[in-house]
C-alpha cells in the first residue's frame, strides 16, 4: 500500500488504514514522545493525542513534504504543548568538569540509537526540552521562545548547557574507551 | 557535526510502543466526538431555553391578561353587581371589585345594564360622562316620576340612611352623596342629607353626604377639581367618552389634558388605558405636545389599572480563552486556521437608571356609572439586580486578538410606587318612596357617592430583552495558564418585551394585573466594555470573568411604558469558553 493510499483512507475515517498509519509510525512517535515527556505514561497520553490529531488534521496535509515530517511535527507540536503546560525547571546543572568541550564525533556515531535516545532522556527537563526542539526538530530560538513561552536568550543558553551536559554524559561513559 | 548525529540516531530510534496504545487511541477518540457533541447539544439547549423562557414569558403575561378578563366576566353574573350600595364601607378590596363588576358590565355592554332596564321598567342606566351624565340623569327623573309603588321602600341612601361606622368630620377625604330628584319632588321628610364618614384603611376616607333633591349630580367641592378635570376632558372630547366607555385613562401630566392626546388615545389604542407623558413644563391648556412631552399609549387588558415605567437594559459579555500558543503552531503548520470559540457566561448585572424628566400621573376610569380620577406621582423607583445570560462565537484574527457575536437573554426588574389622591364617584340608582298626589309613590332617584382617599400603588415592571452582542477582544497579558485582556463591543437589541403588574398589597386597591408590550425603539444599542480574566481548565476550557460597564447610547423607548429613561450596568460576566477546533 502506498503512503497516498494510506493517506486518503486516514482522510476518509477508515479504521483499518488509521491501524496501518499507527503500525508504521508508531514506534518512532513513541520516541519522540519518550524524548519529551520522559514519564511512560505522559509519553503514552501524548502518543494517543498525537495520533487522534494527526487523524482528525490529515485532510490538512498537503503532499508537498515528507508525510512522516508533518507527523512528526504534530506530535512534537502536541508534546511541546502537553510539557509546557508543567512548569519547566529550566535550571543550571553542574557536572564539575568543564573538560567536555569537545568530542570526537566518531565516538557518537559509535554510540547506539538507544543510548543516544536513554542519555537524552536523562538529561535534565528545561535542557532536554529546548535541545530536542533545536537539535532534533531544528527549531529556531525564536519559535522555541514562543513554544514554551520563554526568553529566545533562555532557549540559547539552555541549548548551550544541553550540549555540554550530553557530551559530558557520553565522555563519562566512553572516556574509558579507546576507539 | 555532533548536533546531526545525534538528530539521525535520534530520527531512527524507534521506542516500543505499549500494546493497548491503539485501543485507547480509539476510544478516546470516540470519547472526543462524544464529548463534542454533549458540548453542541448543551450550547444548543441553552439557547432554546433563553429563546423558550423568553417566549413563555411573553405567552404567560398574554395568559394572566385573558385569564383577567375571564375573572371579570365571572363576576359579571353575579347578580347585584350593577347598583351597589353608595357607601364604599369596609376595605378597600369592595371598593375595588366593585370598580372592576361596573367596568366590566359597560366595557361589555352586558346583559347588566339590560337587566338593570328591565326590571327597572324604562329607567335608563346613569352615563356618567361628565355633564352628558348628569343631562341624562335628568331625563331619567322625569322618566321616572310614573314610577311604580313601592311596598317597602328600602331604598340605599335615602334620608337619614347613615352607615357610618367611624363617624367623624374630615374636610379632606370625604363621600358626598347626593340625591336628585325632580323638582317639586320631596322625600317624605324633605331632608336628604346624609352623612357618612368612615375611615378606611391607610389614609382613606369616606364620607357620605347627601344633597338636596335637584335632578343633577354634583360632587363635593373638595372633589371640584378632580372632576372639573373630569368634565373638562370628557366633554371636550365626547367621541372620546363614547369609544372608551368603561375603560380608564391614565395620564402623566403636568395639570390638563391636552386635545391631542385625548385624540391619540382614540386613534391608537382599542385597549382599556390610556397613557399620556405630558412635560411639566408645559401648561393646562391644551397645548400641542411635543415629541419631548411624548405620549405613549398603553395597551393594558380590560379593568386593569397599571402604572408603568420605563427601562432598558444591557449587559456586558466577555469573552476569550487563552489562546494557547503551541497548539496554534500545531494548528497552523498543518494548515493555517484560526481558532473558534464557544463562550457562554451568566452575568449578574446592577442597574442604574437615569429618568430624563419628573412623572406625575393621571388617571380617569370611567365605568357604567362610576368615575374613578387618580392623581399621583412617581414618588420612588428602584431597579432589582438582575442576571444576564449570554453565549456568543468568537473567533481569533490574530495572536491576541480575536472578534465575536452572540446572543444575549436579560430580564430587569424595576419597582414603582406611585402615590396620589383617588376620587370616586359612583351613580346608584335607588327606589325611593315620596308622597304623591293619589299617595306614596316609589319613584326612582340618583345617589352620588364620592370617595376621596390617597391611594399607593406599588408595581413591578419588567423588561424581557434580547440582544446581541457584537465585541472585539484583545489580550494583551498571555500566559499559558491565563490571561488578561480587555474586551469591547455593543449590544443590539433585537427584540424586547415588557410586562408590568400590580403587586397585590394592602395599599394597591387595584388587581394585580400585567401587560405586554414591543419595544418602539428603532436603535437599541449600547456600548459596552470591560477586562477580561481567563483562567485555563483544560486544553480546550477556559473560565473567564469579565467585570464591564454597559452604557446606553440613548433613551430607551418602550411602548406601553410610562416614561423612558437611559439604563446603565454594571455586571460581572462570569463563564466558560470552549475551542472548536
Amino acid at each position: 500500500m502506498t503512503e497516498q493510499d494510506l493517506i486518503k483512507g486516514c482522510i476518509d475515517k477508515r479504521q483499518d488504514y488509521q491501524k496501518l498509519l499507527f503500525d508504521r509510525y508508531s514506534g518512532k512517535m513513541m520516541s519522540v514522545c519518550l524524548r519529551y515527556a520522559n514519564d511512560e505514561h505522559k509519553a503514552q497520553d501524548i502518543l494517543q493525542e498525537g495520533f487522534i490529531k494527526v487523524f482528525s488534521h490529515m485532510h490538512q496535509y498537503r503532499s508537498d513534504g515528507s508525510f512522516e515530517g508533518w507527523i512528526r511535527r504534530v506530535f512534537v507540536t502536541v508534546a511541546a504543548r502537553q510539557v509546557s503546560k508543567e512548569k519547566i525547571l529550566f535550571a543550571d546543572v553542574d557536572l564539575s568538569n568543564d573538560s567536555y568541550t569537545s568530542i570526537d564525533p566518531s565516538v557518537v556515531s559509535k554510540i547506539s540509537e538507544d543510548e543516544i535516545h536513554l542519555m537524552i532522556r536523562s538529561m535534565p527537563e528545561g535542557y532536554r526540552t529546548v535541545f530536542n526542539l533545536a537539535v532534533i526538530e531544528g527549531y529556531s530560538h525564536e519559535e522555541i521562545a514562543t513554544m514554551l513561552d520563554i526568553q529566545s536568550t533562555t532557549s540559547r543558553g539552555q541549548l548551550l548547557k544541553a550540549r555540554k551536559y550530553l557530551q559530558a554524559l557520553i565522555l563519562k561513559k566512553y572516556n574509558t574507551v579507546k576507539i | 557535526m555532533f548536533d546531526q548525529i545525534i538528530k539521525q540516531k535520534a530520527d531512527s530510534h524507534e521506542a516500543p510502543v505499549p500494546p493497548d496504545a491503539w485501543n485507547n487511541i480509539i476510544k478516546k477518540d470516540k470519547r472526543r466526538r462524544f464529548g463534542f457533541f454533549w458540548w453542541t447539544a448543551c450550547v444548543l439547549l441553552c439557547t432554546l431555553s433563553v429563546i423558550g423562557y423568553y417566549k413563555f414569558n411573553r405567552e404567560s403575561a398574554i395568559g394572566n391578561r385573558e385569564s383577567a378578563n375571564g375573572n371579570r366576566e365571572l363576576a359579571i353574573d353575579k347578580p347585584g353587581n350593577q347598583l351597589q350600595t353608595p357607601t364604599p364601607v369596609g376595605s378597600n378590596n369592595e371598593t375595588v371589585t366593585t370598580i372592576i363588576n361596573n367596568e366590566k358590565t359597560n366595557a361589555e355592554n352586558s346583559s347588566g345594564i339590560g337587566n338593570l332596564q328591565s326590571a327597572r321598567g324604562n329607567r335608563q342606566t346613569p352615563n356618567p360622562v361628565g355633564t352628558n351624565y348628569n343631562a341624562q340623569n335628568i331625563v331619567t327623573a322625569d322618566e321616572n316620576k310614573f314610577g311604580r309603588r313601592l311596598q317597602n321602600p328600602t331604598a340605599v341612601g335615602s334620608n337619614n340612611n347613615t352607615v357610618a361606622p367611624n363617624e367623624k368630620t374630615d374636610t379632606k377625604n370625604k363621600i358626598a352623596v347626593k340625591k336628585k330628584n325632580k323638582p317639586g319632588l320631596q322625600n317624605q321628610d324633605g331632608n336628604h342629607n346624609v352623612l357618612i364618614d368612615q375611615t378606611l384603611k391607610g389614609s382613606l376616607t369616606v364620607k357620605t353626604k347627601p344633597s338636596s333633591h335637584k335632578n343633577k349630580v354634583e360632587t363635593d367641592a373638595t372633589n371640584k377639581n378632580s372632576n372639573q378635570q373630569n368634565d373638562r376632558s370628557l366633554a371636550k372630547k365626547n367621541n372620546t367618552v363614547k369609544k372608551d366607555k368603561g375603560r380608564s385613562f391614565f395620564k402623566v401630566e403636568s395639570g390638563a389634558t391636552s386635545d391631542e392626546t385625548l385624540n391619540e388615545h382614540i386613534k391608537t389604542e382599542t385597549g382599556i388605558q390610556d397613557v399620556a407623558i405630558n412635560d411639566p413644563a408645559k401648561n393646562n391648556d391644551g397645548q400641542k405636545i411635543t415629541d419631548d412631552n411624548r405620549q405613549i399609549n398603553t395597551l393594558t387588558p380590560p379593568l386593569k389599572n397599571e402604572l408603568v415605567v420605563d427601562s432598558a437594559q444591557r449587559t456586558a459579555v466577555a469573552t476569550t480563552p487563552v489562546e494557547n500558543k503551541i497548539e496554534k503552531n500545531a494548528v497552523n503548520k498543518p494548515g493555517t486556521k484560526h481558532a473558534w470559540f464557544v463562550d457562554a457566561g451568566v452575568s449578574p448585572v446592577l442597574p442604574i437608571q437615569q429618568y430624563d424628566k419628573a412623572a406625575t400621573f393621571s388617571r380617569k376610569q370611567v365605568l357604567s356609572n362610576n368615575v374613578t380620577l387618580f392623581s399621583g406621582k412617581l414618588t420612588g423607583t428602584s431597579m432589582d439586580a438582575a442576571v444576564a445570560y449570554s453565549i456568543a462565537l468568537r473567533r481569533e484574527l490574530g495572536k491576541r486578538i480575536s472578534v465575536g457575536a452572540g446572543l444575549q437573554y436579560l430580564k430587569l426588574n424595576e419597582q414603582v410606587t406611585i402615590s396620589g389622591t383617588e376620587t370616586n364617584t359612583k351613580y346608584t340608582i335607588v327606589d325611593r318612596l315620596v308622597d304623591n298626589i293619589g299617595g306614596p309613590q316609589l319613584i326612582s332617584d340618583t345617589i352620588a357617592t364620592v370617595t376621596q382617599g390617597n391611594r399607593k400603588i406599588a408595581a413591578t415592571n419588567s423588561y424581557t430583552f434580547l440582544s446581541v452582542p457584537v465585541f472585539i477582544q484583545y489580550d494583551f497579558i498571555k500566559k499559558q495558564e491565563w490571561s488578561l485582556g480587555v474586551v469591547a463591543g455593543a449590544y443590539i437589541n433585537v427584540l424586547s418585551n415588557y410586562t408590568n403588574e400590580i403587586n397585590r398589597n394592602h395599599d394597591a386597591q387595584l388587581t394585580a394585573s400585567s401587560q405586554s408590550g414591543q419595544q418602539k425603539s428603532s436603535i437599541g444599542v449600547a456600548l459596552y466594555g470591560g477586562f477580561r480574566f481567563g483562567k485555563q481548565i483544560t486544553k480546550k476550557l477556559e473560565l473567564f470573568g469579565t467585570p464591564s460597564i454597559t452604557w446606553a447610547l440613548g433613551t430607551q423607548n418602550t411602548k406601553n411604558s410610562l416614561l423612558n429613561k437611559k439604563i446603565q450596568q454594571a455586571g460581572l460576566n462570569i463563564g466558560l469558553s470552549y475551542k472548536l477546533n
